[in-house]
């Protein structure tokens, strides 16, 4: 997929970016405002209206994405003309400010501009980097069947502790009952779970196990080779969790603020009209 | 101890199945392992969890240490067993029942809190997705889109109409003045700079001039249209050149275009005796001289403007040879020869721009002394009065006359004898003698004004020879600027030396040389606005104004517009 998104059509949506993004550069340079490039002057008019349309047309993929009727160009276009432009209406909306900021709402407009397209950035990294390392962490398994297996290996755990220590029985069933995978969203995020019941109890059985009479050291055994390979498949299930966390994370900013920024980006041209 | 264990099950469609079995032993111990008389195989029961005793006929439980034991609802650690007792172990409800003949007791054992599903119950307690963690775009985009357009939007807006919510707002940051100023204020319009309507008077209309004049009243306009028929001249919105916002001193156009675009043809659009001019570097007339005309008739100034390269010459009236006062030999001054420079007499004013008035006292009368005494060189006559000269000539001989004892052979003998202390001239003697100091005073004021003083600086004309004589000095006028239409300051070029422009004044032998150089040696420095190298940039605004029409106010613009309906150019050139 990532691929036809960076070559689609031959570079189509590259080429035509680079050309905005020259006739910008070239623009600003040429033209000398008589008041210091700024918004105001014509070519900050062109430049403003330019962006502003951009933004509009970068915002309506999101339209054009889940409307699988549409004959307007195909998605893997449009997603290609949306990182492009995307990436060209830095320039664009920079020269548009003539690399003026404040404290105010059109600086605000460009800052959350800045902020989305960062995070459509992270985006595109994380495009090219979570699914495979998704693939390789499953292999070829999904995290239903990697639970699935975790709650075979919890009755296994139990059979293998029924006749041990109450100690040990009593960590294996915090080890059943308590395990989870993911959580809030920091948790998915780390991957990591600082208080894992499984790991506690592949911790405390390996200490127990130490002092079990002859006849049962086999069962000790296995029920430690059991909590091991869960907390394999635990830290495994958590990966997952957490690339696919971090494969989300960044649409939860870029499209919501990329809503805070149609907001400011409307205020900005009102205002700019309503105090001509 | 015989103990009948029945162990029930419930059915999924309702009803209870059991499984009896009789127990035997001294007592009956519950628990996982299997070496209890009671084996309960639940993963949640200890291996040794209780044990019931039999004491006398009496049944007795005890919890085995660390075990979870529930009777009746109560947490024990031990407890004596009746009939309809409950006991919770772990997953599983035991209860006392009636025992049969022959049985020392009979209990019930059901799992009343099954396991549940492993995989169902670890999916319930894991969130596996960020949606699930409480993220939702949809729900933050809502958010986002109305605060940021109630805050930096509706507010502002509503805040303009509304004076109650301006006030209730006021200095907040989302309010129009904070969050929508797009920049820094020219420095002078700080003060107001909290209030956008001072200048946005309406919504969605540009700034009208009407704004500007509100402070601007006396600011002159750029031509007036009454000399200068050009309607559009005055039509122009102040806000068109003057563009706000852009920082604390950004206020004021410097490009060429500001006057190019008007004046580069501006003989085809009006008809004026101003020159074309674009640029300074590549299309600028060269400088002509405002000077003064002497008109005898009517013993007035005029002004005149003379291309400098037709040699203007000015009338000033006073007779100045600079290369006799730069001699670099010298001058013959009463303290002996000097070598006069030109700082000797142009002293720089105050402010550094323009130079000091020359004066008759400061800078002349050290050489041009006037006196007319020889006897007495401390006397002199007053400068700039005519008539006071001859008073005090006659004030002066008259006292020497009466006083006698003077030098003169002509003289009569009451003025040229010296006289006996206590002597008293008669009343003849002391006409005769004024007489004579009368006519001296004629002679000597003749001398001045025609040979020897006045007239080595002054054109002078003899009106009357008869008693009183009279003469006429004509007036004096010396331009303070040959160029009023620009400004000059001396002090931006001090680091120059006075020749390298006016390097002519060395050789100028009349004061009617205009000492001025031409357009050529500014741009040996001054290149225009397209840089050149080696010189400095220098567009129209850095010599000359703008707001130049002298009697054509904004403010009378404004009025005019206001008062005829019409723009304030057509009012004026009256149509």
């Amino acid at each position: 997929m990532h691929q036809s998104l960076f070559v689609y059509g031959g570079f189509r949506y590259f080429k035509l970016s680079l050309l905005l993004l020259i006739a910008a550069v070239v623009a600003y340079f040429w033209h000398e405002p008589v008041d210091g490039p700024n918004g105001g002057t014509w070519l900050g008019y062109t430049l403003g209206g330019l962006g502003a349309f951009l933004i509009l047309l970068l915002m309506w993929f999101g339209m054009r994405k889940r409307s699988y009727k549409s004959s307007m160009g195909r998605v893997e276009g449009w997603l290609s003309a949306h990182v492009y432009l995307g990436l060209a209406l830095i320039v664009i909306s920079t020269l548009h400010a003539g690399f003026q900021i404040g404290w105010n709402l059109h600086t605000l407009a460009y800052v959350l501009m800045l902020i989305v397209i960062a995070s459509g950035i992270f985006g595109v990294y994380a495009y090219l980097r979570y699914p495979q390392l998704m693939t390789e962490n499953r292999r070829g398994k999904t995290l239903d069947t990697i639970m699935a297996e975790m709650a075979e290996l919890d009755r296994e755990c139990r059979d293998a502790a029924a006749q041990l220590t109450d100690d040990i029985s009593q960590s294996v069933l915090n080890c059943c009952e308590k395990t989870r995978i993911g959580g809030s969203v920091m948790r998915q995020l780390s991957g990591k779970d600082n208080n894992c019941a499984t790991q506690r109890a592949l911790d405390e059985v390996t200490r127990l196990s130490k002092s079990l009479p002859r006849e049962q050291t086999d069962d000790g055994r296995r029920l430690l080779m059991l909590l091991g390979k869960k907390n394999e498949l635990v830290q495994r299930a958590r990966r997952d969790v957490q690339y696919k966390a971090l494969l989300d994370i960044w649409l939860f900013f870029h499209v919501p603020l990329s809503f805070a920024l149609l907001a400011a980006l409307s205020a900005h041209v009102v205002s700019i009209f309503f105090y001509w | 101890m015989q103990c009948n264990v029945s162990f029930l099950t419930r059915k999924s469609r309702g009803g209870l199945t059991h499984r009896d079995e009789v127990v035997t032993g001294g007592s009956l111990r519950i628990g996982r392992s299997t070496d209890n008389e009671l084996y309960l195989s639940d993963f949640r029961v200890s291996l040794h969890h209780a044990t019931i005793h039999n004491r006398q006929g009496r049944f007795y439980i005890e919890a085995e240490s660390g075990s979870d034991l529930r009777i009746n609802n109560s947490i024990a650690q031990s407890a004596r067993l009746n009939k309809g007792d409950k006991i919770a172990v772990g997953p599983y409800d035991i209860e006392i029942v009636t025992a049969e003949e022959g049985k020392d007791l009979a209990i019930t054992v059901e799992l009343v809190r099954q396991l549940g599903d492993d995989l169902k119950n670890l999916k319930e307690r894991s969130v596996t997705t960020l949606a699930d963690a409480g993220l939702g775009r949809r729900r933050m985009s809502w958010l986002f889109f109305i605060v940021v357009t109630g805050l930096f939007l509706a507010l502002p807006i509503a805040a303009f109409y509304d004076e109650g919510i301006r006030n209730l707002f006021k200095d907040q940051p989302v309010t129009a003045d904070i969050a929508w100023k797009s920049g820094d204020f020219e420095s002078a319009h700080e003060f107001f700079a909290d209030d956008c309507t001072a200048c946005h008077q309406e919504a969605f209309v540009t700034v009208r001039d009407v704004a500007c004049v509100t402070c601007h009243t006396e600011t002159h306009t750029h031509a007036d249209p009454q000399f200068y028929e050009i309607s559009e001249l005055n039509e122009t919105r102040c806000a068109t050149c003057h563009k706000e916002h852009n920082g604390r001193d950004g206020l004021v156009r410097r490009d060429e275009a500001l006057c190019g675009d008007c004046h580069k043809d501006l003989d085809e659009q009006a008809t004026t005796e101003l020159k074309n001019a674009r640029d300074f570097g590549k299309d600028h007339p060269d400088f002509s001289a405002t000077m003064f005309r002497y008109n005898k008739q009517v013993k007035e100034f005029t002004t005149e403007r003379v291309a400098l390269k037709d040699k203007p010459r000015e009338q000033s009236n006073l007779k100045f040879p600079h290369d006799e006062h730069l001699n670099p030999e010298g001058v013959d001054g009463p303290g002996g020869s000097r070598v006069m420079v030109c700082a000797d007499c142009h002293e720089p004013d105050k402010g550094g721009a323009g130079l000091k008035p020359i004066s008759m006292e400061q800078h002349c009368a050290e050489c041009h002394s006037l006196e007319f005494e020889p006897d007495n060189p401390q006397r002199v006559v007053p400068h700039g009065k005519l008539d006071h000269v001859l008073y005090t000539l006659q004030e002066y001989y008259g006292n020497v006359a009466l006083q006698g004892g003077y030098d003169d052979l002509d003289a009569p003998a009451i003025v040229k004898n010296r006289r006996r202390p206590g002597y008293k001239p008669s009343r003849q003697e002391r006409k005769l003698a004024l007489e004579w100091a009368k006519d001296k005073a004629y002679e000597i004021g003749e001398d001045l004004f025609e040979g020897r003083v006045c007239s080595s600086c002054h054109t002078v004309t003899a009106v009357s020879k008869n008693y009183p004589p009279k003469w006429d000095i004509a007036p004096v006028k010396i331009a303070d600027t040959w160029l009023p239409k620009s400004r000059f300051t001396h002090k931006k070029h001090e680091t120059m030396d006075c020749v390298d422009c006016h390097g002519d004044a060395s050789k100028s032998e009349k004061s009617e040389d205009v000492l001025i150089p031409g357009i050529d040696n500014c741009r040996e420095c001054h290149a225009g606005q397209e840089h050149v190298r080696n010189k400095i940039d220098s567009t129209c605004v850095d010599c000359h104004g703008f707001h130049l029409a002298e009697d054509f106010l904004l403010g009378d613009r404004h009025n005019m517009k206001t008062r005829s309906g019409k723009s304030g150019t057509a009012a004026r050139m009256g149509k």
